[in-house]
This record gives C-alpha cells, sequence and structure tokens, in this order.
C-alpha cells in the first residue's frame, strides 16, 4: 500500500507540472496587494522629502565649496553628501515606507533567486534587511543609474547604513562604488564610499522598494 | 524583450532565442530547479537542458506565456534529475511530496486515473475554482517548490496563515478528487 501511495503522490507531483500554463504565469506575476495601497502618495511624499533633502543640499554646499582644495567633482561636507540615500533608509525607518525581511545572517541572503533584491544593514546592527523582488525593468533603470555620482574624495564618508544590490545571479554590488570589476561580489561585503548615488538613482530606487 | 519575439526568434531558428530567453527567465529558472536539488551547479544544467529542450519544441508549440512554458520543462528536467541520481541529500521534492501525500487516502484503492489527462484537467478546474491567493500560494508551493518565508515574503501574508491556507486547501482538493472519482 505505501508503495501505491508513494506512486499516486509523484504521479500528482508531476502532474502539477502540467497546469496551464496561464496559472503558473499568474503566480509569477502576483504581488502583494497591500504592498501597492497608497502607493501614489507614499511616492509623491518621498519625492518631495528626497527633493527637499537633496535641493536644500546642494544649495548648502554651493555655500562651502572646496575647502581644503579638493578639487572640481568632489564635496567637502560629508554629513551632507551621504543625505539621499542615507535619508531614504534614515526616513523608512521611522516612517515604513517600505518593507524589508530581516535575515540574520549574510548567508540568508537570496544571492541566487530569480530576481533582483536591495539589501540594506544599518550600522550597529547585525541583520540584514532585504528587499522584495525587483522588476527586471527596475533592474535594468537602476543599473543605468550605478556608478554614476559624485566622488567622495579622499576620505569616505561616515555612512550609517551599508546598501548593496544582490543581481540574483550570485553578483553583489553596491550603488556607493564605482562599478567596476573589482567591485562586483558573490556576497555581501564591506567597502568604503567611492561615490554618492544621485539624486535619479534615489528616485528610481524608492520606487522600485515600494 | 517580448514573450512573443522571443518565441519568434525560436521559430526563427536565432540562437538569439536562448540568450533572450536567458536574460528573461534565467535567474526565475535557475531559483526553482534549486529550490528542487538544492545544488547551484545541477540547477544550472538544467536550465541549460531547459533550453535545448526549448529549442526543440518549437516551433510547434508557440506559447503565449514563456515563462510558464520554460518553467514547467525545468521542472520536469529537475524532478527526473533527482530521481535519477537517487541522491541521498534531501531536495525540496521531498518537502513538497511529504505535503501532496496527505491528498492521497492510505486506504488501497486502484481508482486513481494513472492515463489519459484526467487528473491534469481536475488539478486545472480545481485551482481555477479558488480565490486568487489561495491558487497562487498553491502553485508557488507545488509547482515552484518555494518555502514558506518565501511565499510570505512575496505575498505579504504571515507564515502561519500560509500554513494554515495550504493545509486547508489540500484537503479541499483530496475531497475535489476523492468527488472526481479520482482518487
Amino acid at each position: 500500500m505505501k508503495n501505491l501511495k508513494k506512486q499516486k503522490t509523484e504521479y500528482l507531483l508531476r502532474e502539477i507540472g502540467e497546469l496551464d500554463d496561464a496559472l503558473i504565469a499568474e503566480a509569477i506575476e502576483y504581488r502583494s496587494k497591500r504592498k501597492s495601497l497608497s502607493r501614489t502618495w507614499l511616492i509623491a511624499a518621498a519625492v518631495t522629502l528626497v527633493f527637499a533633502l537633496t535641493v536644500g543640499g546642494n544649495l548648502i554646499s554651493r555655500l562651502n565649496l572646496f575647502v581644503g582644495n579638493k578639487g572640481e567633482g568632489t564635496l567637502d561636507r560629508e554629513e551632507f553628501k551621504i543625505q539621499s540615500v542615507e535619508a531614504l533608509f534614515l526616513e523608512n525607518k521611522s516612517q515604513r515606507l517600505f518593507d524589508g525581511r530581516l535575515v540574520n545572517s549574510s548567508e540568508e541572503l537570496p544571492y541566487f533567486s530569480d530576481c533582483a533584491h536591495i539589501v540594506w544593514q544599518n550600522i550597529g546592527e547585525s541583520g540584514y534587511y532585504v528587499s522584495q523582488g525587483l522588476k527586471s525593468s527596475e533592474i535594468e533603470m537602476l543599473k543605468e543609474e550605478m556608478g554614476n555620482g559624485v566622488q567622495t574624495g579622499v576620505s569616505s564618508p561616515t555612512l550609517n547604513y551599508k546598501v548593496w544590490v544582490l543581481y540574483g545571479d550570485g553578483k553583489v554590488t553596491s550603488p556607493y562604488l564605482k562599478q567596476t570589476d573589482g567591485n562586483i561580489s558573490g556576497e555581501i561585503f564591506d567597502y568604503e564610499a567611492e561615490i554618492i548615488p544621485e539624486e535619479k538613482f534615489v528616485q528610481i530606487l524608492l520606487e522600485a522598494l515600494q | 524583450m517580448e514573450d512573443t519575439k522571443i518565441v519568434d526568434l525560436y521559430w526563427a531558428r536565432d540562437e538569439r532565442a536562448i540568450r533572450e530567453s536567458d536574460t528573461k527567465y534565467g535567474r526565475m529558472l535557475t531559483s526553482l530547479s534549486y529550490s528542487l536539488l538544492y545544488s547551484h551547479e545541477d540547477a544550472e544544467e538544467c536550465v541549460n537542458d531547459t533550453y535545448l529542450d526549448a529549442w526543440g519544441a518549437m516551433p510547434d508549440a508557440r506559447p503565449t506565456y514563456l515563462g510558464a512554458f520554460l518553467s514547467k520543462i525545468t521542472r520536469r528536467i529537475s524532478i527526473d534529475r533527482y530521481r535519477r541520481l537517487h541522491s541521498e541529500k534531501r531536495g525540496g521534492i521531498d518537502n513538497i511530496s511529504m505535503e501532496l501525500s496527505d491528498i492521497i487516502p492510505d486506504r488501497e484503492s486502484s481508482d486513481f486515473d494513472f492515463e489519459n489527462g484526467r487528473l491534469k484537467d481536475a488539478l486545472n478546474s480545481f485551482l481555477y475554482s479558488l480565490d486568487k491567493e489561495k491558487r497562487v500560494m498553491f502553485i508557488l508551493r507545488y509547482f515552484y517548490s518555494k518555502s514558506i518565508g518565501e511565499i510570505a515574503f512575496q505575498m505579504g501574508i504571515g507564515e502561519a496563515k500560509i500554513k494554515t491556507t495550504l493545509f486547508r486547501t489540500r484537503q479541499s482538493l483530496q475531497k475535489y478528487l476523492e468527488g472526481q472519482g479520482l482518487l
């Protein structure tokens, strides 16, 4: 009897593999409706906040340019340079703009997955937050902006958050790094910021995370 | 690239079809195979075999949902590989098989319809009768072999609810199949 039950189970397992394509496609595309609620006003509020911080920050930096003669393209006021992505995650901590799944160790991260994920860590804490899976259009838009940004100069700013992009094919990088082969790894790694991502990247990131 | 355009490439015997399939669905297929086999190397081989199979299936086949079409091939190849290798390592297949065995009653019965596709039709009908949330949950678990945690995260639902819903769905499926004379 046990063998017959095992045979039937195996047959059921295989027949599930022959379900209608439409059913399987529906599951691929399914995203939680709860994450889509109030999307429009949340995006509007967050974009306004990011715009205020970056434009406001730019104005402050123009009033305090190049102390120490670091040259064009680098900025002197570290604390405002890191506001954009930092502000995003700081604001998220209080306002819950988007969700992240907490994992305790880097081994639990989805390095090989059917989609890309954003991972962030609050410096001083040991766990990692993992975003929902990104759509391929979202990761393509982020990729276009990755590596663009203002160089940090000789000394890297102190970050409150470390952020990585897991592409889902085993490759990992960070938006705070130039997109060279040496800055792409197979797992989470520590780094010093080489660039500060631009406002456009932050806007795309926020939309992708919600 | 849209699915229809990729399928057109297969039909035109243009090898870009494989590249485009991999770009669009490679990660998903690798994840599916890995969740069944728990081996990165085996998963990669199964995905490569998937593209070969798809190349052989088209023309003739012209799938509307290419992702679903490829997923079915990957799943079948992965299960075959797992059974063939008789691996002693526990794969994702064993976990979902254990749950699916709940649906099969313990009594001796020869009423199970092994041929002519009645079970497949019944499964499709049953799933279409469910609400979308339950249906997606079932497919993510028993087709894609996703863990409870992964399903909970993707669907934005707590793990306890996922487990309860899957349990009840399995019970409902058992009753449905018995009603159809298939168990």
